[in-house]
């Protein structure tokens, strides 16, 4: 199997950013955070089920994977659609570097997954 | 070796369609969102107001949209048109696994001797593999085959990659793009060009083996006319001549005591008779090889020729001491110089001859070069010349013949060749 510097990078960064959402979200919803106090019941298990993808779709990017890569472009897409809008609601500093976190995994995943690969002739 | 068949593309049906649609769009509606977030972010932080937490443009001021709406206009073009590509080759491409299509190739053309044959099946593979609407062969050679696969789509581009093997082009890889606005992506290249450069690579090799088996049956044909040439020889000329020697000495055995003045005159026939006869076998003996070059030597040989009158003189310029050659080399060399010095003679009145032979690891020069008056305009070739240029090719070299500055002509020859001394 052939894996490319980006697709390491890639998997990397997809492997802990869904690890660390998960823990922090897992730590949120054990201390009654803000995230758990003002979201419904079932978009809570739909977003842990869709960070848990995502950390199994970097298994899939690791071993270069169409779909792990598919999965993950999808997921943190949706993600900063639900971020992105969050910038204009202010917060605290934590939270706005967060935000940021979010968007810029995004933006780098999907540039480095969509990027073409380049390939050495073998003749 | 089967690949995943999705023979139409695009197709509604495709859930690869489907995915690549729903990925594009969440994409493009993303990118969207994030520039009109950005431009209120940036619109309004500068003028110290603090963004309203409300998307709607209404809620805006007038310039936040207007930026908007220029970034937009300005970017969404080109960045739709990057993440189709990009998308659609992340969906349809080979990047999981780029080297597994030419491999399955590889291993097709390995399970034939004749790769032309499979070429209808790698058309198959490739297509079904890389989702693409046509792909087709164009060999060249004898006759313009053509080899197809699906139909292209309408408006979408085609692209050539060559089948060749070094500078030889065997003929052409044609594949269609998936669609007017989809053409090949970089990995679609990529995997085309090693897939072409490997069936370049089997059908110059498949041509090599038709040319050695054309050629193998070339020299066992020549080797037979070779023997019955020298059979018909030996039959037409020699038996009958020693037929006509056993009746002369007959003849002489009757005569001998009867009438010796007779049988001194049949003996000497039967003398000249045997000079004809010995000249013939000489004759015989020195087409299959000249028996100097055996006796003196390639150079001794040519030095010896005494074609040239006495005021052309013959300049030798040989490497010394002069490497070993094969026998058929040795005799191919003798017998152009020898046909070339002849023509000199015969027709260019020169003072002076040179044959100069250089060897370089691969390959064998000779050149013969003279200051004669060169070669009359609209030459042709001679018999000689074709005799020279035949005895070049039979050893897979090259012949030429050109006129020199000022004047005279320069018969060259140049034969592959190893130096297995060194």
């Amino acid at each position: 199997m052939t894996r490319s510097n980006r697709t390491v990078v890639a998997a990397i960064l997809v492997f802990v950013f869904s690890l660390s959402s998960l823990v922090r979200g897992f730590l949120d919803f054990v201390n009654q955070g803000p995230f758990t106090q003002n979201a419904d019941r079932w978009f809570i298990i739909i977003v842990f089920i869709l960070f848990t993808i995502l950390l199994v779709s970097s298994l899939g990017i690791w071993q270069n994977q169409r779909w792990g890569k598919i999965a993950a472009i999808a997921i943190l897409t949706l993600n900063g659609l639900a971020v992105v809008p969050q910038f204009l609601d202010g917060g605290t500093l934590v939270q706005t570097l967060l935000r940021l976190v979010d968007v810029v995994t995004w933006l780098v995943v999907t540039v480095l997954l969509l990027m073409p690969t380049r390939q050495h002739s073998s003749a | 070796m089967k690949l995943r068949v999705s023979r139409t593309f695009p197709s509604f049906l495709d859930p690869n369609s489907f995915i690549g649609a729903g990925l594009l769009g969440i994409l493009l509606v993303s990118y969207i969102l994030t520039i009109y977030v950005s431009a209120i972010a940036l619109g309004t932080f500068p003028f110290g107001e603090t963004p309203s937490g409300s998307l709607s443009p209404s809620n805006q001021p007038w310039y936040v949209n207007l930026v908007a709406v220029v970034l937009l206009a300005l970017t969404i073009w080109p960045v739709s048109r990057w993440l189709y590509q990009r998308v659609y080759d992340l969906i349809f491409g080979q990047q999981d696994n780029p080297y597994a299509l030419p491999s399955m190739i590889s291993q097709q053309l390995r399970g034939t001797q004749n790769p032309e044959l499979t070429l209808p099946d790698i058309a198959e593979s490739i297509a079904t593999a890389l989702h693409l609407p046509y792909i087709a062969f164009e060999l060249d050679g004898d006759g313009r085959k053509v080899f197809t696969y699906g139909s292209p789509q309408p408006r979408a581009a085609r692209h050539l990659f060559p089948l060749q093997y070094l500078d030889q082009l065997m003929g052409r890889l044609i594949a269609s793009g998936r669609s007017a606005n989809y053409p090949l992506s970089q990995s679609d290249h990529h995997i085309l060009q090693e897939i072409a450069q490997q069936i370049g690579i089997a059908l110059y090799l498949a041509s090599m083996t038709e040319v050695l088996q054309s050629s193998r049956e070339q020299i066992v044909v020549a080797r037979e006319e070779e023997r019955r040439r020298i059979r018909n020889d030996l039959h037409d000329g020699l038996a009958p001549t020693l037929s006509s020697f056993q009746l002369q000495l007959g003849a002489i055995r009757k005569l001998m005591f009867e009438n010796p003045e007779e049988a001194e005159i049949i003996l000497q026939e039967l003398s000249g008779d045997l000079k004809h006869a010995t000249g013939e076998i000489r004759e015989l003996v020195y087409d299959l090889r000249p028996p100097m070059l055996d006796e003196l030597g390639l150079i001794e040989a040519i030095q010896n020729l005494g074609i040239l009158d006495t005021h052309t003189q013959l300049e030798l310029d040989v490497p010394d001491p002069l490497p070993p050659f094969s026998a058929a080399t040795e005799v191919a060399l003798y017998r152009i110089v020898t046909e070339a010095v002849h023509n000199v003679a015969k027709h260019a009145n020169a003072t002076r001859c040179t044959v100069r032979i250089t060897t370089d690891p691969e390959v064998l020069s000779l050149t013969i070069t003279d200051n004669g008056q060169g070669m009359p305009t609209g030459h042709s070739d001679s018999i000689g010349q074709q005799s020279m240029r035949e005895r070049a090719s039979e050893l897979g070299g090259a012949f030429s013949i050109q006129p020199v500055d000022p004047s005279g002509t320069c018969v060259e020859v140049r034969l592959p060749w190893r130096d297995t001394h060194r």
